[in-house]
């Protein structure tokens, strides 16, 4: 390692003038002055202004009133859905869906209605290895980004400014820049799945356990147990897994794998723990943590989350450069990888408890403050980007308890200010700081199932005998089928030529159908006879560009409270349209993007009239000198005071 | 108490080494090497703080990674290169007490084979040089008396006395031990016999015997008046032929013991 270091460091001496020339030769003039040296986005998912502005008002959030009052504080419009994936691509391309192709989490698969993730694309192609005439044709896996349009950090390439980019959603599989970037949101776990926790029990579950896995613990000894975690699918379509041992003794719990054992006490969360899946001769690196409890009749029940992706040994491509992700493990250790980090399935399942679904997040948030403070530290002149989802999952689990101190979202919003505080404290005199939420928080106490309502409308058939659909349209008559739902808010047509089995005329027919079912939606009502729906946006009144045509057809603005229901976000009828949502997930932010507008505040002084996610992209280029493309929708917020 | 550790050892590694009697020296040199290697490299797993130093190493990949990730920036990669060298230092001081306590098994270890893989057993054809050192004083010309069997004690006796030592040289007759016998006190010499493992003396010494405990390749004699303190008898060195190149036992102990704790480590997951 000594030599290593002398080497490295004799090798980047010589070749830093040769760089430091390449770059100067290469070097596009900046179109403007520059604002700022440095712009540092702080992106807080999901902080609503709402509760900011009540919580800066009691003194409960002091950095953030010192930027209102010595800077910028508004409400900034979000995407319509104010959804994370739509609204962060928005946010970093400086345009809107239409352009940018991002709807949803999920978009519909109009040949199969299926349903499949909007931002990444995983599959295999014929790939050619080797050398004329041992040239030979393999299979390899590819990862692709769906995200349409390009994100505003890469056109900084060309100017010479340094980007660091932490975690910003729909940035999987990461594009080159210059600079570093670690993905964010969509990000798989070892399993392929966004996110698969796994319990451990003694006796199988009585219920099916949604978006996580169930593994039996196969007693050895009285203080012994076996079991098998499943990891990657390898390629024989089989699982590869890892033989864990559990021992308990008076002194202290043992989890043990062929590559060591973790120590662990009883309800509490471990650290990360290495897990090596073997298949063939290759490897396959994986990070979990581990919890165990006890219930009621002391049998062992043994928790553990998703398989993140080992970033000092990524199995897929999470960062750019590559080794930027292991540079991170190296300096801070493991860090969770995996796009939604936090285990909320697990927490609405009860699989573990608040308090461990909290002591997680925390965590989690400690990790993304070690790094983002580290691109601060290193990039002194640029731009640094660090997007915290903490802050959103606490609130999608925590909202039914409110906001009052001592309830976990008061408690987040406090650490958020106190990240503030801490980031204010590393900025230079002519850095600007922007601190940014892609939406706000309601309540999601209703659930409204779109595809019942179309069904009982008779927009949407059933096969004969066929009652209902739990997933994917099984059972669905196509054939006489006319409009069909998936994913959070959205309405599509079954239109001819574009849905495998369409049978809408477009034009006339098709334009009529989405004028009835908008007016019939508005007048739907709860059983208090209040109406549900706010707003139904047909999307060539919200959406330009190339991309409409991959969005659903009517955008639905449900009331604060109102949420589209759980099954039928991939394909699922339920039995009625209008239902309590009785899950551990009780606030959201997927209704009329009108009610959950997300929060701006600079230590600069911005024009914040009619600001939106759109604008952050031109606003942070012109910062920097640099002029927006013209295919860029928003406008700069930089006032033409700050502006030389 | 060491005079019974010495046999001991010498005992366990004649069994250790009994296998490879009918083969090529070379191979039981190897395989104490690559038995060290991977006993080391145990003793080192039990010993250290495996997590300190996994989380050591890391770090400083992460350090040079560092470099690497902000190449044009040089206060970064200074920044980076000092905690480099920081870690470095931390790590030697985490090496401290693994290597104290291999120290010990390993001068041990380095003796056995010194004594049987250092030097050629005693050739009928050639001469060996005898040297014999007095702590008392050198006898007076003339009175030095010294008596040989199975060997052939070939004039003149060469007396130094600005350096109290004394010089002959004998040469092996007939296939028995040799011994000398000076003032009375009977000296083992090497042996002609040579088989593989075999334990040849190169010297004697009637002191401390911790001094034959870590160099067993000195052979025990009784001090009485007028008697040598020690001596020492002109073997020549062996060379061993591995990969074409003509290596000295000390060359192939480091390399092959290093390459089995290596793939020791790697096979047992011992962070190093």
């Amino acid at each position: 390692m000594f030599l290593n270091a002398i080497f490295v460091s004799l090798l980047s001496a010589l070749i830093w003038p040769v760089a430091i020339l390449i770059k100067l030769l290469r070097r596009r003039r900046r179109e403007y002055a520059r604002t700022a040296k440095r712009v540092v986005i702080l992106g807080l998912d999901g902080i609503s202004p709402v509760i900011a502005e009540k919580m800066m008002t009691e003194g409960e959030m002091p950095f953030l009133k010192k930027l209102r009052d010595e800077g910028t504080f508004s409400r900034l419009s979000t995407t319509c859905p104010g959804i994370s994936p739509v609204a962060w691509s928005s946010f970093q391309t400086g345009v809107n869906p239409g352009r940018h192709g991002i709807f949803d989490f999920l978009a519909p698969d109009r040949k199969r209605y299926l349903a499949r993730l909007s931002s990444v694309h995983t599959g295999t192609a014929p790939v050619k290895i080797g050398f004329s005439p041992i040239r030979r044709t393999v299979m390899k896996p590819f990862v692709k980004i769906l995200r349409k349009s390009r994100p505003f950090w890469t056109l900084l390439k060309r100017y010479c400014i340094r980007s660091t980019i932490l975690r910003v959603p729909i940035t999987y599989p990461p594009e080159p820049l210059d600079g570093h970037l670690l993905s964010g949101m969509c990000v798989p776990d070892l399993r392929g799945t966004q996110g698969s926790y796994t319990i451990f029990t003694e006796d199988r579950p009585q219920e099916t356990i949604a978006g996580g896995v169930w593994q039996k613990l196969e007693k050895l000894d009285a203080n012994r147990w076996r079991a098998e975690l499943p990891g990657p699918e390898n390629n024989d379509g089989y699982c590869s897994t890892v033989i864990l041992e559990l021992v308990t003794s008076r002194k202290n719990t043992l989890l043990r794998t062929d590559n060591g054992q973790l120590e662990l006490k009883t309800g509490v969360l471990s650290d990360w723990f290495e897990l090596v899946f073997r298949s063939g001769r290759s490897k396959v690196r994986g990070i979990s943590k581990f919890c165990f409890t006890e219930d009621s009749n002391g049998n062992p029940l043994l928790y553990s989350t998703a398989l993140h992706v080992n970033p000092f040994f990524p199995s897929v491509p999470i960062s750019h450069p590559v080794h930027y992700s292991r540079y991170l493990a190296g300096l801070y250790g493991p860090y969770a990888t995996l796009g939604l980090a936090e285990d909320t399935w697990a927490l609405s399942n009860g699989a573990v408890s608040g308090e461990t679904f909290l002591e997680q997040a925390w965590s989690i948030l400690e990790e993304r403050k070690k790094m983002f403070f580290d691109a601060m530290e290193h990039i002194s002149d640029g731009l640094v980007v660090c997007v915290f989802d903490t802050s959103d999952r606490i609130q999608h689990m925590f909202w039914g308890d409110g906001s009052s101190k001592g309830t976990p979202v008061h408690d987040m919003y406090r650490r958020m200010d106190s990240l503030i505080g801490e980031t204010a404290d590393r900025l230079g005199r002519k850095d600007m700081l922007i601190v940014m939420s892609d939406h706000g928080f309601t309540s999601f106490h209703t659930c409204i199932d779109f595809n019942r309502w179309l069904l009982e409308n008779d927009y949407l058939v059933l096969e004969k005998g066929v009652e209902t659909v739990e997933t994917s349209f099984k059972g669905v008559d196509w054939s006489r089928t006319r409009a069909w739902s998936m994913g959070l808010a959205g309405i599509m047509l079954n239109l001819r030529g574009r849905e495998d089995r369409g049978i809408v005329v477009p034009g006339s027919e098709s334009s009529e159908l989405l004028e009835e079912i908008s007016e019939k939606l508005l007048k739907l009502e709860n059983a208090e006879g209040e109406r549900v729906i706010s707003a139904v946006y047909p999307s060539e009144s919200v959406y330009s560009g190339p991309y409409v045509s991959l969005g659903p057809d009517l955008v639905i603005g449900t009331m604060a409270g109102y949420r589209s229901g759980w099954s039928c976000v991939t394909g699922g009828i339920g039995k009625e349209v209008i239902y309590p949502n009785e899950r551990h997930w009780n606030g959201d932010h997927c209704h009329d993007h009108t009610l959950v507008p997300g929060m701006l505040a600079s230590n600069v002084k911005l024009n914040t009239e009619d600001a939106a996610i759109l604008d952050i992209a031109p606003t942070v280029l012109r910062a920097l000198g640099v002029a927006a493309p013209s295919y860029m929708e928003g406008k700069s917020l930089i006032s033409r005071g700050a502006e030389k | 108490m060491i005079n019974a550790a010495a046999i001991i050892l010498n005992g366990v590694f004649d069994i250790l080494l009994l296998p490879f009697r009918p083969f090529p020296h070379l191979w039981g040199l190897l395989f104490i090497s690559l038995l060290s290697g991977l006993g080391m490299i145990m003793v080192f797993r039990l010993v250290s703080n495996q997590d300190k130093i996994s989380r050591l190493r890391r770090r400083m990949g992460g350090c040079i990674l560092g470099i690497l990730l902000h190449l044009s920036n040089p206060l970064t990669v200074m920044e980076f290169a000092g905690k480099l060298i920081w870690s470095n230092t931390v790590y030697l001081l985490y090496l401290i007490k693994p290597l104290i306590v291999i120290a010990i098994p390993l001068m041990l270890v380095w003796g056995q084979l010194d004594a049987r893989y250092g030097a050629a057993a005693m050739d009928k054809e050639d001469p060996v040089t005898v040297t014999i050192f007095y702590e008392d004083g050198l006898p007076v010309r003339g009175s030095l008396e010294i008596g040989v069997s199975g060997l052939e004690l070939i004039p003149p006796v060469v007396l130094i006395d600005t350096l109290d030592e004394a010089s002959f040289r004998v040469l092996p007759v007939g296939d028995f031990h040799r011994t000398l016998e000076i003032e009375g006190v009977s000296i083992q010499v090497g042996r002609t016999e040579s088989w593989n493992g075999c334990r040849i003396l190169r010297g004697f010494d009637s002191g401390s015997s911790l001094k034959r405990l870590f160099c067993p390749w000195i052979g025990k004699a009784d001090k009485t008046e007028g008697s040598p303190a020690s001596g020492c008898y002109s073997l020549p060195d062996v060379r061993y032929g591995v990969l074409g190149g003509h290596w000295y036992w000390i060359a192939v102990f480091l390399v092959f013991s290093t390459l089995s704790a290596i793939i020791g480590a790697k096979v047992f997951n011992v962070k190093i």
